[in-house]
């Protein structure tokens, strides 16, 4: 994976656009809430894009918009889960290639999560959808999606390597 | 393509007048001539020709005209200082007016109108900025729109000399800036007023002269000039200007500032011109006379010049030449043509161009006017000649010159329309890295062009200016027409944020509202109405993303606040404090709040801010809004009340103990009432009118933040009662003044009431002041189950009526009071029989009669009614009927004629005792339900007395039971008593036997007297049977016959079993058994019975038992041992079950083997078939079925010692054999043989004997029948002789009359041989 992509924050959002997870990956961590309004905002454009776009498109959307010293950018698990993943805006040449890669590692940690057995352990036998599940993937009582995000934030270059 | 360009895109006029026209104008109230002329702007109807000469109609052409002296003045400020005086300006006239605004907006429901998409509707903020930035008409280094491209020289004929004025002012060149273009169009206006000293004919002359003196661009004005002036016309309104730099104006004095302020205007907003038809007639006919006889077609001029210029550098050689110089990027200048200066400014790159403009003016000799190209792509656009237009701006543009900035307006929408704007942005915004005013204006007047050519900006700046933050503004209003509504709020909010640091509240108050509506707005989802229902969401459930909204709403909250608009702010602050409720249920009800925003709302804003807020807000609202200030339409949205664990409770339910245990009792009570009549049981569970019962609210804070509640109480509502007024008046509730419950703490907090009148009460909402400020009540309503009896009902959601939590209040006439005596700590022996002492106290109104005593099943328990036994002389033996039935206890009652005399009346009390048997040893309850009445009163209440004690171990009893050796008895029972190691000193009284069939005598006759602790002692019993037996048959053919019909799967009939006369022997003194104790002796049979029948036979129904087992077996033998422990003054008995004495013969075989015969239905349950398996096997095993050979033979006098003189003869020794028929029911066949002459055997070392006379004995025993057979042993020497080696057939059956002469049918045969050696010693006693 590509070093100092310059990762700012990633956010995962469920096909009923409710936040899953919203993780600030520069460090020092900037202010949270700013990615929420990043993360809200994205989902016009990916809106807008999965409308215009062919039913078999790809599922990385791309370029999404920028704002505020960030660019952010799409991807649609065919499950209709959204990741904006927001980097910072520098000089360097984003490459989408590059971006792809993060984006594919990111759905591999939530898929990883949402396959733990155990988030059904107190949701009851019969509720209807599976979507409350997913939710319960991101919330603070499983540590483990939160510590996948976050390895793909140091191979990224986004974090600091904790054994180094 | 647009349909009208932007006004600022419009030619700009200078004009310069004399002094006298200045003059002339003020006396007449007019304002300065260029706002005269303004107002005659935009023409109709005005046809320009393109550069091919096609006309091109534009139904309005703008024209804007100016002061030349204050375009003079505004190009030597510095641009860069302009550009920030002109965002303070705008800042400061939005500031001013929007709160007005506002409100004027909010009146006509713009909020409505933007998701209605009514394009027609301006917001006036933006439309202020527009005119703002439209009104700007000082020209820019960096484009050409703003330079002039006439100049006006006016004068009027009140001077003294029209002819040297007009000659002074052509002398004076415009002052511009060397960049600015020098290629104007120079007109003359002489304005003639008809009071002027000159006539119309010196004026037509004058006219004439100066059309000779200065061309033909010369126009003869001429104006009335009424005075006093005609009243006010209506005009356009002049677009905004920047008011001149103050210091400049100080210079020139003489011209009046051109402000808005100046302008007359009505109070409506208009601006008027106070002109008379005729002068307006006559202006009218010299713009038009201007723009079409001479601005236009000078442009149109200029334009065909310029395009040949343009045209030529098209030509191949310079394309090449010019690609090449793109291709290789160097600086050589471009040889395009340029008018007035070089073009070096043409290799300038639009990177730089922007920010190094002085630069370039350094090299030079002054900066380069904008170069020909642009010019004539400016005139193109400005005449309508659109085709060259786009192909100049295109030819820019590929140059890298600008043109971006422009294109979009003229292209017909495409994705290159937002490239060309995000390019010429970028241009903008890349001159500096912070970004500057200059580019900030441009970058706005960029916008403002594009909004008005109908593309909605794409661009967000970080300046945090407010003319940017109302361009945000505007963004977001344009998105949501776009339907981007997420967008339109994000940029709301940046827009209020940047607002807010410029103190612009009202504006930003409104923005965040808007921003606020629109995140609130979840987007339209298309799916089927049951959807929602198959999922199990609420159809309104907000949607995620709620940590944005707190945000939101806590900046207006504080915008409210600062504002003065309190009440809303606490509105505000009020909806925030939501709490979040636990994850299992935000997935529940899909994500009201996930793990991420918990983790938010604890790391940037928590509860204790909002509260903290709150409290501030609210406190002031109260002091400053008066007594009476309405508090109704404030309701907190998060709710403290648990109401699923909130309980009522009842002074009776302090006993405790399991309500099921409870319930079982009140329904024994009702199944034995049955039987008897019709009255009913009330059950408890009601309160009593002046007696308090208590409400436990269970409260839960979901704040993470400690809060109070004050005065915290419930009200209650009367079930008749319709009002919903407070708490009706009849019943007191207690307030508790203040609660503090810390953040996320779950309190239960008991409230206690007190009716003062029987009724039916409801409880139906908790009411508390929140902060001790805001008055707040919960309902305590729990929602109906969800109906489906109706297919309407299972298709929609249809609950029951709310429940509440309902208290019975009945009168207090029947009331008793059950109590203990003594209360402390009881610890039993096991087996004691414990004397306890109830009191009863009577604290109804009425007298109560009956009293009974419902106790469980496994109590064993009796009460004492005082009689004492009759003192008469103890018999052998006690016999006493028992009705042998396993049925549970009734229940007592309590005999109140003996114990008072009379029923229990109010206010009265008394004390009976109660023995109490401790049968199990552990820790026990004894649970009793009290039920009473007064006499004939059709309702029976109860209440429920409980005491818990422990019960030691303290005998051990083991028995041990066989065929007696003795003949004087049939069996002999062992007992072995042993005192447990921990027990004290104890001395067991009594010993005595219980059995329907059999006599027991103890063979020691002797006291046992004491049992130190781990003592044993052994008690020989012999049993016999009683002769005056009775009821024994009659039972065992009532068990038999029930367990048939259990075998055959028939239905049992409840019936009970025969009575049953027992008899009680005494093993060790006399003594009389008291009538109590019969009682507990049954109650202890029934206990051990059941369990015993409940372990063996568990798969036939409890409720059977009754029906099917006897109490007793006829055949069993029970042993009571009573203990005494004189130091610690106790007593009891232990009660040993089990043992059956008595051959059995198998009764049951031929039934059980006709059941396993049966045919056997298939059953396709497995379960089915191991149950009646299981059942088979367990009557196959029971005491009912038991199968032994009745016959025992015993040798009297074995181990005898014989002393015979051998040498006389051979010994002759008579062995007597006993015989006994051990059943009570058959006879038996026996035969006896002994072997004629047996070999030693190898087993024993003894001699075997060799018997003479008979050696076989044949005979029938009767049942219990016994005999002695004498068989002779024939001993030739002394020897110890083993009587070994006989053989003992025996034949069980019945002695049947009619089956012929014997008359015998064999049911079981038996062959027994010696078990032991039995051995005869035979000793010589000869003389010698």
């Amino acid at each position: 994976m590509p070093a100092q992509l310059g990762l700012a924050a990633v956010a995962f959002v469920s096909p009923q656009n409710y936040p899953i997870l919203i993780r600030a990956l520069s460090s020092p961590s900037d202010d949270l809430l700013k990615y929420h309004y990043l993360a809200h905002t994205s989902l016009d454009v990916i809106d807008e894009r999965i409308a215009a776009a062919p039913k078999n498109a790809e599922s990385y959307l791309g370029f999404l918009y920028a704002m505020e010293e960030v660019a952010v950018y799409g991807y649609v698990t065919p499950l209709k889960v959204k990741i904006v993943v927001a980097f910072a805006l520098t000089d360097a040449v984003i490459r989408d290639a590059d971006v792809i890669a993060v984006f594919k590692a990111f759905h591999l940690a939530y898929y990883r999560s949402v396959a733990n057995p155990f988030l059904k352990l107190h949701v009851p036998l019969d509720t209807p959808s599976e979507h409350g599940t997913l939710l319960l993937a991101g919330s603070a009582q499983w540590r483990g999606f939160r510590r996948r995000v976050d390895e793909v934030a140091r191979a990224a270059g986004a974090l600091p390597v904790v054994n180094a | 393509m647009p349909s009208m360009l932007p006004p600022s895109l419009a030619p700009h006029t200078c004009i310069l007048p004399s002094q006298d026209l200045v003059d002339l104008l003020a006396s007449s109230s007019l304002p300065p001539l260029p706002q005269i002329l303004q107002s005659f702007s935009p023409l109709p109807q005005v046809t320009t020709r393109t550069t091919t000469l096609t006309p091109v109609p534009h139904p309005t052409f703008a024209l804007r005209f100016s002061d030349l002296v204050e375009i003079e003045e505004g190009c030597r400020e510095d641009e860069e200082q302009r550009a920030a005086r002109t965002l303070d300006w705008i800042s400061a006239r939005i500031s001013r007016r929007c709160a007005k605004w506002v409100e004027d907006w909010e009146r006509v429901g713009g909020a409505a109108v933007e998701t209605e998409r009514n394009a027609n509707l301006r917001t006036p903020w933006w439309d202020e900025v527009r005119h703002c930035i439209e009104g700007d008409h000082i020209p820019s280094r960096i484009e050409g729109w703003n330079h002039p491209v006439a100049v006006i020289v006016a004068v009027s004929t009140m001077s003294p000399n029209p002819l040297q004025a007009l000659a002074q002012l052509h002398a004076r060149p415009p002052e511009f800036p060397s960049w600015v273009d020098g290629n104007q169009l120079r007109y003359t206006l002489i304005i003639h007023p008809k009071n002027s000293a000159l006539s119309d004919e010196e004026a037509g002359a004058l006219f004439n002269a100066v059309k000779k003196q200065y061309g033909l661009h010369t126009f003869l004005l001429p104006l009335e000039l009424p005075s006093p002036p005609p009243p006010p016309v209506p005009v356009p309104l002049q677009p905004p200007r920047l008011p001149r730099n103050p210091q400049s104006t100080t210079q020139t004095p003489e011209i009046a500032p051109l402000s808005p302020g100046a302008i007359p205007t009505l109070p409506g907003g208009l601006n008027t011109l106070r002109m008379g038809e005729q002068d307006i007639q006559q202006t009218a006919r010299f713009v038009r006379e201007f723009v079409a006889m001479s601005l236009v077609p000078w442009m149109e001029k200029c334009a065909v010049e310029w395009n040949e210029n343009f045209s030529s550098t098209r030509r191949l050689p310079s394309r090449l030449f010019s690609s090449t110089r793109r291709l290789f990027g160097s600086a050589t200048p471009s040889p395009t043509p340029t008018h007035g200066q070089n073009s070096s400014i043409s290799s300038v790159t639009s990177r730089t161009r922007s920010g190094s403009n002085s630069s370039i003016a350094s090299v030079g000799s002054g900066p380069p006017p904008p170069p020909q190209q642009r010019r004539l792509a400016e005139f193109a656009t400005t005449l309508g000649d659109l085709k060259l237009a786009i192909n100049v701006w295109e030819t820019i543009r590929k140059d890298g010159k600008g043109g971006s900035e422009i294109l979009p307006l003229l292209l017909s929408p495409s994705p290159a329309v937002q490239l060309h704007v995000s390019h010429a942005l970028q241009v903008v915004m890349t001159s500096n890295t912070h970004s500057s005013a200059v580019a900030q204006v441009r970058a706005l007047a960029y916008a403002v062009r594009w909004e008005m050519g109908c593309h909605p900006p794409d661009f967000i700046g970080n300046a945090e200016e407010p003319p940017s933050a109302v361009l945000l503004a505007h963004a977001a209003y344009l998105s949501v027409r776009k339907k981007a509504r997420r967008r339109a709020a994000l940029w709301y909010l940046f827009a209020a944020n940047r607002l807010e640091k410029s103190g612009i509240k009202p504006l930003t108050m409104y923005f965040l509202r808007r921003a606020h509506d629109l995140y609130k707005v979840s987007p339209e989802k298309s799916l089927s109405p049951s959807f929602w229902d198959s999922e199990g969401m609420d159809v309104g459930s907000q949607a995620g993303f709620d940590a944005i909204v707190p945000g939101i709403e806590h900046a207006l909250g504080r915008l409210h606040y600062t504002t003065g608009d309190v009440r809303r702010a606490v509105r505000f602050f009020l909806t925030l404090l939501q709490g979040a409720s636990s994850p299992e249920q935000a997935v529940l009800s899909l994500g009201t709040s996930n793990g991420s925003n918990l983790e938010l709302s604890k790391a940037t804003m928590s509860d204790k801010v909002f509260l903290e807020d709150f409290r501030v807000s609210f406190q002031h609202l109260k002091d400053t809004s008066g007594p009476n200030f309405d508090l109704s339409d404030l309701k907190l949205p998060v709710t403290f009340c648990d109401v699923r664990h909130t309980r009522l409770r009842l002074p009776g339910d302090s006993v405790g103990g399991d309500p099921d245990l409870w319930e079982s009792r009140e329904d024994t009570w009702r199944t034995y009432w049955k039987s008897q009549g019709k009255e009913s049981l009330q059950s408890t569970g009601k309160a009593a009118v002046n007696e308090p019962f208590w409400v436990d609210l269970v409260m839960h804070n979901p704040l993470d933040v400690d809060i109070s509640l004050a005065n915290l109480t419930i009200i209650i509502k009367e079930s008749t009662a319709e009002s919903s007024g407070p708490s009706v008046d009849f019943v007191e509730v207690e307030v508790i003044d203040e609660l503090v419950l810390g953040a996320k703490e779950t309190q239960t907090i008991p409230l206690s009431v007190r009716a003062k009148r029987p009724s039916t009460l409801f409880i139906t909402q908790a009411s508390y002041s929140f902060l001790n400020l805001l008055p707040s009540s919960e309902s305590l309503a729990v929602r109906g189950r969800r109906l489906q009896d109706t297919p309407i009902q299972r298709q929609s959601k249809v609950y029951a009526p709310d429940v509440y939590i309902k208290a019975l209040v009945e009168d207090a006439s029947q009331r008793l009071s059950v109590d203990f005596v003594d209360d402390g700590r009881l610890v039993l022996e096991h087996g004691e029989c414990m004397h306890m002492r109830l009191w009863v106290s009577n604290i109804g109104t009425e007298a109560i009669n009956d009293i009974w005593i419902v106790a469980g099943p496994d109590d064993e328990y009796c009460i004492d009614d005082g009689d004492v036994a009759d003192s008469v002389p103890p018999p052998a033996f006690e016999v006493f009927t028992s009705s042998n039935s396993l049925a549970q206890r009734l229940p007592q009652r309590v005999p109140l004629d003996k114990l008072l005399g009379s029923p229990l009346a109010p206010g009265q009390s008394f004390e009976f005792a109660l023995t109490l048997h401790a049968n199990t040893v552990g820790d026990q309850e004894l649970s009793m339900a009290v039920v009473f009445r007064q006499k004939e009163r059709p309702t029976f209440h109860s209440i429920r007395v409980m005491r818990s004690f422990e019960v030691r171990p303290l005998l051990s009893v083991a028995s041990a039971y066989g065929p007696s050796n003795d003949l004087d008895e049939l069996f002999s029972l062992d007992l072995d008593i042993r005192s447990v190691p921990a027990a004290a000193t104890i001395e067991i009284s009594q010993v005595t036997t219980m059995s329907p069939t059999w006599a027991c005598a103890s063979r020691a006759k002797r006291r046992i007297g004491t049992l130190l602790p781990g003592q044993a002692v052994h008690l020989p019993l012999g049993a016999q049977p009683w002769d005056q037996r009775s009821g024994g048959d009659e039972t065992y053919k009532f068990a038999l016959g029930k367990l048939e019909e259990v075998l055959q799967g028939s239905d049992t009939d409840l019936s009970h079993p025969p009575p049953l006369v027992l008899r009680c022997d005494h093993a060790v003194s006399t003594s009389v058994l008291p009538s109590t104790m019969q009682s507990f002796l049954h109650q202890g049979r029934r206990n051990n019975a059941a369990r015993h029948i409940a372990a063996v036979h568990r798969n036939l129904p409890h409720h059977l038992y009754p029906a099917i087992f006897p109490l007793y077996h006829p055949h069993a033998v029970d042993v009571v041992i009573f203990w005494e422990i004189p130091s610690e003054g106790r007593s009891g008995h232990i009660l040993v079950t089990g043992t059956t004495l008595g051959a059995g013969h198998g009764d049951l075989n031929g039934i059980i083997q006709e059941a396993e015969e049966m045919k056997v239905k298939r059953n396709m349950y497995a379960e089915t078939q191991i149950e009646r398996s299981s059942i088979l096997e367990a009557i196959r095993a029971s005491e009912w079925n038991s199968e032994t050979n009745p016959v025992v033979l015993t040798v009297q006098g074995s181990g005898a010692v014989v002393e015979h003189d051998f040498s006389s003869s051979s010994c002759h020794i008579p062995v007597t054999l006993s015989l006994r028929n051990y059943s009570l029911t058959r006879p038996a066949k026996y035969t006896f043989k002994l072997p004629p002459q047996t070999p030693a055997s190898g087993v024993s070392d003894m001699a075997a004997p060799s018997w003479i006379g008979r050696l076989t004995y044949r005979g029938t025993l009767k049942p219990l029948e016994h005999l002695l057979l004498r068989p002779t042993l024939h001993a030739t020497q002394p020897d110890t002789y083993t009587l070994g080696d006989w053989r003992l057939e025996i034949e069980v059956g019945d002695e049947v009359p009619s089956t012929g002469v014997h008359g015998w049918r064999t049911q079981y045969r038996y062959v027994d041989g010696p078990s032991t050696a039995a051995p005869i010693t035979v000793v010589d006693v000869s003389s010698e």
